[in-house]
């Protein structure tokens, strides 16, 4: 606890990308029937508008309008991602941060991804609960917690995650895009699940695991819950 | 060798500082030397909890500072041996609390007492923070309801990450305190019960207080809860003293009183 005035922390933030396919009249209220479905979890999220799939053709994109629409529907928008052949003085107006799309990372085929299952890439392993407010991501590998998941913690990981107690908080596996990757616990509480960004929310959940052995994995971008 | 026991609880409100009071005058009265500690500094609580705000000269942030020393500082209880107070200043701002400071006056207090009690302030931020870094034990204070129980996860999951055998890679030896548990309102549905709130924090139990209005009159009093014999509270803080020793005790005011025959007839 020194007197200096800031410190930088490395961090792993989870957003939602707002992958855009179109931009048409249409976008606006497709939004807010997404989010009315289940209000309280996207209230005030962050989130990154990733404009690298709009045909880099287009021109008149109204970058301000696109924002606006996500404040109204109570999304935080952080920045956009764009394709490298988009024009990019159309989006300073906004004031948000600019990412640049890295096409070799998002567009590697699952099967490509020589990280699941890798010999020299063992799993992180977590002796004790993971306690609201914490965040525990293993970076190229699966994550094995032994204990359970607190309610506000959040466990992440590029490959599968393993949770030998409760499931109560989040937990992201797949996160760099391994389709493949699977979630297990022993008693599925969980406020979000997600393998590379298909969630499920607990409301939305198959009540017929709530609280019992759970697996979830992906299936034609679908995420499924089925009991252990 | 002193044990340092931090009573916190993240959420504010929830009985920490009648707790030290009580957990801190009931090891006094088995013979332990005991200092009770307030870190809330800027809000000075303790010491009217004490009965003893009127002796208050010196303060914690005096120590310090180097102002004043421990002896002149430390204010004796009236009624119990052995037992003693280290008063929070209420004018003071909390910045004059470091790392180093504390461990000073914690080092110095090791060399004559048995028992440390570090009364936290609420929340998770830096004056919760300096309160557990130096603690062998906690107790960790929780009232059966939710927003209770998420604080106390994480300031669990702080203890294990950000104390001072956290980063020596041990661990810090926790222990569960629900207070003002109402066994009637948890019948109704409208509060955890002691099972709910163990299943989430998973943390071995070593108390229930059971909500009582002798808790109120005993702060107004001054006398700490678990001088008052005729107390279901103050016997709460008498059977956690014990267990924290290490004896096994039975928990007793888990159940609402049963309504006699005739109570239930008048529906009363
Ligand atoms: N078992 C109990 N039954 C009834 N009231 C209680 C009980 N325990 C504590 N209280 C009351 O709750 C209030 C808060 O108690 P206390 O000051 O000990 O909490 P605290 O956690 O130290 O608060 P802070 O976070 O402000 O330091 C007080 O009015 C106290 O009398
Ligand atoms: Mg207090």
């Amino acid at each position: 606890m020194s007197n200096d005035c800031f410190r930088l922390k490395g961090s792993v933030l989870t957003t939602f990308i707002l992958e855009l396919h179109d931009d048409s009249d249409e976008f606006g209220q497709q939004l807010k029937n997404k989010v009315d479905a289940t209000p309280e979890f996207f209230q005030q999220s962050p989130v990154i508008i990733d404009c690298s799939k709009l045909d880099p053709t287009t021109t008149d994109i109204n970058y301000s309008d696109i924002v606006s629409v996500c404040r109204d529907n109570g999304l935080q928008p952080i920045a956009f991602k764009y394709h490298p052949d988009l024009d990019l003085s159309a989006v300073k107006p906004t004031k948000l941060a600019v990412i640049e799309h890295n096409s070799k990372q998002t567009d590697k085929a699952p099967a490509e991804n020589p990280l699941l299952p890798a010999n020299d890439h063992s799993p992180k392993i977590i002796n004790k609960p993971v306690r609201s407010g914490q965040q525990i991501y293993a970076k190229d590998r699966d994550l094995i917690v032994i204990g359970s998941v607190s309610g506000g913690a959040e466990v992440l990981a590029d490959g599968n995650i393993h949770v030998y107690g409760s499931l109560r908080g989040r937990a992201l596996a797949g996160v760099t895009g391994n389709h493949k990757a699977r979630i297990f616990c022993s008693s599925n509480e969980a406020e979000l699940v997600s393998i590379t960004g298909h969630f499920l929310v607990s409301h939305s959940h198959d009540t017929a695991t709530w609280k019992k052995p759970a697996q979830f994995y992906l299936e034609d971008d679908t995420l499924h819950v089925v009991s252990l | 060798m002193a044990k340092i026991i931090v009573v916190t609880s993240g959420k504010g409100g929830v009985g920490k500082t009648t707790t030290s009071a009580a957990i801190g005058t009931g090891l006094a009265l088995t013979g332990k030397k005991t200092v009770i500690i307030d870190f809330d500094v800027g809000l000075r609580n303790l010491d009217l909890i004490m009965g003893c705000e009127r002796r208050v000269v010196y303060d914690f942030v005096n120590v310090l500072n180097n102002e004043a020393n421990l002896s002149q500082t430390l204010i004796k209880d009236k009624r119990v041996n052995n037992l003693f107070v280290l008063p929070a200043s209420q004018t003071r701002d909390k910045d004059s609390l470091t790392l180093e400071g504390v461990e000073r006056v914690l080092n110095e207090l090791a060399e004559t007492f048995d028992y440390i009690i570090c009364d936290s302030p609420a929340g998770i931020e830096k004056g919760a923070q300096m309160a557990l870094y130096f603690a062998d034990e906690a107790i960790i204070v929780t009232n059966p309801e939710v927003s209770s129980v998420r604080d106390s996860d994480r300031i669990l999951g702080i203890l294990q990450s950000k104390s001072r055998h956290a980063e020596n890679g041990a661990m810090v030896k926790e222990h569960l305190l629900i207070t003002r548990y109402n066994p009637a309102r948890v019948a109704d549905g409208e509060m955890l019960s002691v099972s709910d709130v163990e299943e989430i924090l998973a943390i071995p139990l070593i108390g229930v207080i059971p909500e009582s209005e002798s808790v109120l009159k005993a702060s107004n009093q001054g006398v700490p809860v678990i001088h008052d014999e005729e107390s279901d509270a103050g016997n709460a803080y008498i059977d956690a003293v014990k267990r924290l020793l290490g004896e096994e005790v039975d928990f007793r005011f888990l159940t609402a009183p049963k309504k006699g025959i005739l109570k239930r007839l008048i529906g009363a």
